[in-house]
């Protein structure tokens, strides 16, 4: 079990050794895909064709860019090639107009993308390409074209996974960026070790920001398990009980001003929120929301709930756990949030939110669900009030212990 | 709104006949600026109106967009001798041109050349130009001769509206932020996260400056520590910061509404922000009037932002967006260079949120990794990484609020994919 105290900086420091191995590292995954894309660059591309080089600094490191004395550039980020671009595009980067007549069709530059994907090997249901493209056309004022064909895909939530340009004179490819969880793989090993990154003060590494102490979390654990115990046993969700640390992948715990805010990982992929002295929700290994891979097959369903229906599923839930009932407030029409455009037919899911706000408009309350609309299984469940936010959990040492 | 500002209309941009007018007068009831502050909308009986303007702009382009000449157009009564006068932003005669207009239509394409020859084309100099145009002959037979000054073989002089240079490169860059907002009301120490805010807000602040484009940060006073008028007055350096034209990109961090942003002070329930608080009378805020007024679109001086990320509660929900200068959809790329874009707008961007947003404690740190992320990203990125590229990486890798409520909330309006430097 991994037990976490308080967060971190996300960033780390870009020395010269670390810049020359994540380079190195990174070389032949661009010359790779500058292969299979018959790319108008030296192959294999080597060091000396470089003009330019970022190493980036930020999660999912090892990532580096690099720019080419050619003027072709690459990205690679969290263990793949997500932007491969001809920075020659003047349409592109200077919105200065090509000339001449457009030839390609755009059937054939839906092709000519699709055909690029295949050509990296990346399936059409990593990143949404066997669902049908936004296709922007190209700007034409006269002889002028003064913007290429576009290209892009989108996932359930309409994030944007492809974005293409294609030259509407050759047909041929100026940039290609790529973004989703499922492209995601193992980084390259690198050897050195970066250190953490620098702010000019110590916030982060002396614990400036208050972290919780070992001894109060290790009081806390046993509290917290408790009471995922009873909260699970309230709803019958399908987990073991009582859970034991045997259960536990990871836990957070963040001293959120006086009182704990914690997140608890089961090792079979749950998730429970615990804040002040009670659980405030789950989230179900289902969750369409979450941060990791999705394909939509795993999703697919039908729309057996009304909106209505899928409601009383959430308040059925709340009134299981029997909370007092002037402190849950759903008698208002919530946010509803649903799979973007086609997805909406075949992915039954529906999230909610009830954001309460008192007649000063103060957020005060506040539900966030998200059910399943197949099965009626309620996969998510938040629930908070201020009518809590007093409390403390019996713990006899502080929270945290600044030095 | 105070209430000794207003917003004026200018009839003479509207061709001349009757209208119908009417009045809509907003009053907020209440102090706390949020999603849910109750405004209620007092409308008069519409009436119609006559407008009858002996020089009218009905045509006329607020920025000079062909890089090689300006077409000045003005609508008057026919057989008319005219002239019109350039003067720069300093009050400084520029150039003129005189003519005759045997149906009324007064139009000059100005080469930008100044009257001794030389060229008028440096934004940094010449943020823009104010045409006076000077009509003679007879004024008197037509509908408008009901203007000042109107009579048969007379001569009467106006100004039109400004003439506006188009920015030459992205701009100068402003980053804000309420500098006490995780401080100001609490009992605790706070003052951890205030550094975890710099940090973030110092990682925005450099961005530009890696490519020496200019940037400045600007702690906005908040809270209670600060007198009502240090509050006011750190305001007034923002506005006035907005009104310079050679400022087109703009970051703030702190409490929004949906068509202002600012505060005065937290509102709190234990340690805890629920809200905030605009005291009466206070200028503690910026709202869209004062922006459609003095920045996007502007009689004399519109400069619309390149970009702009309100980064507080409720910003993309009302008219913000535009009174910046800044569709209010999502355009995409190549909407500004098609026909479509009449007003000669360059790629431009807006980030905002349409809902309250994540700022719970234990929150904090994730939620300026997010910043971090983005503006990393986005403006490092040798592959060009558009703006949606960095928002998209920032939201899968920092950990901060959840994907879909990021996706949902987070409106990016203009050109999602604008280049950092574009």
């Amino acid at each position: 079990m991994i037990l976490e105290l308080g967060g971190a900086s996300a960033f780390i420091q870009v020395t010269a050794q670390y810049s020359n191995a994540v380079l190195v590292a990174v070389l032949p995954y661009f010359t790779d895909v500058a292969k299979k894309l018959d790319l108008p660059v030296p192959i294999p591309i080597t060091q000396a064709d470089i003009a330019k080089v970022d190493i980036w600094p930020g999660p999912g490191a090892p990532g580096a860019s690099i720019l080419l004395k050619n003027n072709w550039s690459f990205g690679f980020l969290q263990g793949y090639v997500y932007a491969v671009q001809n920075t020659h595009d003047k349409v592109i980067f200077d919105s200065e107009p090509t000339y001449g007549p457009i030839k390609i069709t755009a059937e054939d530059t839906v092709k000519t993308a699709r055909d690029t994907l295949r050509k990296l090997g990346i399936a059409p249901e990593d990143v949404f390409s066997d669902f049908e493209p936004k296709v922007t056309p190209p700007n034409q004022i006269g002889t002028n074209v003064t913007y290429p064909y576009q290209v892009e895909w989108f996932d359930e939530m309409g994030s944007r996974t492809v974005d293409m340009r294609i030259d509407p004179h050759t047909g041929k490819l100026d940039r290609l960026y790529l973004h989703h969880f499922n492209l995601e793989r193992p980084p390259p090993k690198i050897d050195v070790v970066p250190p953490p990154e620098d702010t000019g003060h110590d916030s982060f590494s002396s614990m400036i920001p208050p972290h919780p102490s070992p001894e109060y979390a290790l009081k806390l654990i046993p509290i917290m398990l408790k009471a995922i115990d009873a909260y699970g046993g309230k709803l019958s969700l399908p987990i073991t009980r009582p859970l034991t640390t045997n259960n536990l992948a990871k836990i957070e715990v963040y001293n959120n001003g006086g009182w704990p805010h914690c997140e608890i990982w089961l090792t079979n992929g749950w998730r429970f929120i615990y804040r002040h002295t009670m659980v405030n929700g789950y989230d179900t290994p289902d969750r369409l929301g979450k941060r990791g891979p999705m394909h939509i097959k795993d999703f697919a369903g039908k729309w057996n709930l009304t909106t209505n229906q899928a409601i009383e599923v959430v308040k059925a839930a709340l009134a299981k756990l029997d909370y007092p009932t002037n402190n849950v407030h759903m008698d208002f029409e919530p946010t509803v949030i649903i799979p973007a455009g086609e997805f909406k037919k075949i992915i039954p899911r529906y999230m909610f939110e009830w954001y309460y706000k008192d007649g000063s408009g103060h957020q005060t309350s506040r539900i966030e669900a998200e059910v399943n609309a197949d099965n009626g299984k309620l996969e998510s469940l938040f629930y908070d009030d201020k009518a809590y936010w007093d409390s403390r959990p019996p713990i006899d040492v502080p929270i945290s212990v600044k030095n | 709104m105070g209430s000794t500002t207003g917003v004026g209309i200018y009839f003479d941009e509207f061709p001349n006949g009757t209208n119908t007018i009417q009045l809509l007068t907003t009053v907020r009831q209440s102090d706390f600026i949020n999603a849910q502050t109750p405004y209620i909308v007092y409308p008069n009986t519409p009436a119609a109106i006559t407008i009858g303007n002996l020089i009218t702009f009905t045509n006329w382009d607020d920025f000079i967009w062909d890089n090689g000449t300006y077409t000045f157009r003005a609508q008057t009564v026919p057989n008319v001798d005219w002239e019109i006068d350039i003067y720069d932003w300093n009050n400084n005669f520029v150039n003129y041109q005189t003519g005759h207009s045997t149906d009324g239509n007064i139009s000059w394409t100005w080469n930008l050349y100044d009257y001794w020859g030389n060229p008028r084309t440096n934004p940094d100099s010449d943020p823009g130009f104010i045409p006076y145009f000077t009509i003679t002959g007879n004024l008197s037979n037509s509908a408008q001769s009901a203007e000042a000054g109107a009579n048969a073989n007379s001569t009467t002089t106006k100004p039109g509206p400004g003439a506006m240079t188009q920015r030459s490169d992205v701009g100068n860059w402003l980053v804000t932020f309420q500098d006490k907002l995780y401080e100001d009301g609490r009992s605790n120490d706070w003052t951890w996260a205030t550094q975890i805010l710099e940090d973030g807000i110092n990682a925005i602040w450099f961005a530009p400056m890696q490519w020496q484009i200019p940037s400045a940060k600007w702690a906005i006073k908040f809270g209670r520590t600060y007198t009502a008028a240090d509050r006011s007055n750190s305001w007034a350096t923002v506005r006035a910061y907005l009104k310079d034209p050679s400022y087109r990109n703009f970051y703030y961090f702190g409490h929004g509404g949906i068509n202002g942003f600012g505060a005065d002070m937290n509102v709190l329930s234990n340690e805890d922000i629920i809200s905030s608080i605009t005291l009466p009378g206070n200028a503690a805020e910026i709202d869209t009037a004062f922006l459609n007024s003095n920045v996007g679109n502007a009689r004399y001086g519109a400069h619309p932002y390149r970009f702009v990320f309100l980064d507080g509660c409720d910003t993309a929900t009302g008219g913000l967006p535009d009174a910046f200068g800044i569709p209010k959809q999502n355009m995409g790329a190549s909407w500004y260079t098609s026909t479509n874009n009449v007003r000669h707008l360059k790629p431009s961007a807006f980030v905002g949120w349409d809902s309250d947003i994540e700022m719970s404690s234990s929150a904090i740190e994730n939620f300026w990794n997010y910043r971090k992320i983005w503006i990393s990203f986005w403006s490092t990125a040798n592959v060009s990484a558009d703006l949606l590229g960095g928002l998209d990486l920032a939201r899968d890798t920092s950990g901060w609020w959840s994907v879909p409520d990021i996706t949902t909330h987070r409106k990016i309006y203009g050109d999602n994919n604008m280049l950092f430097k574009q």
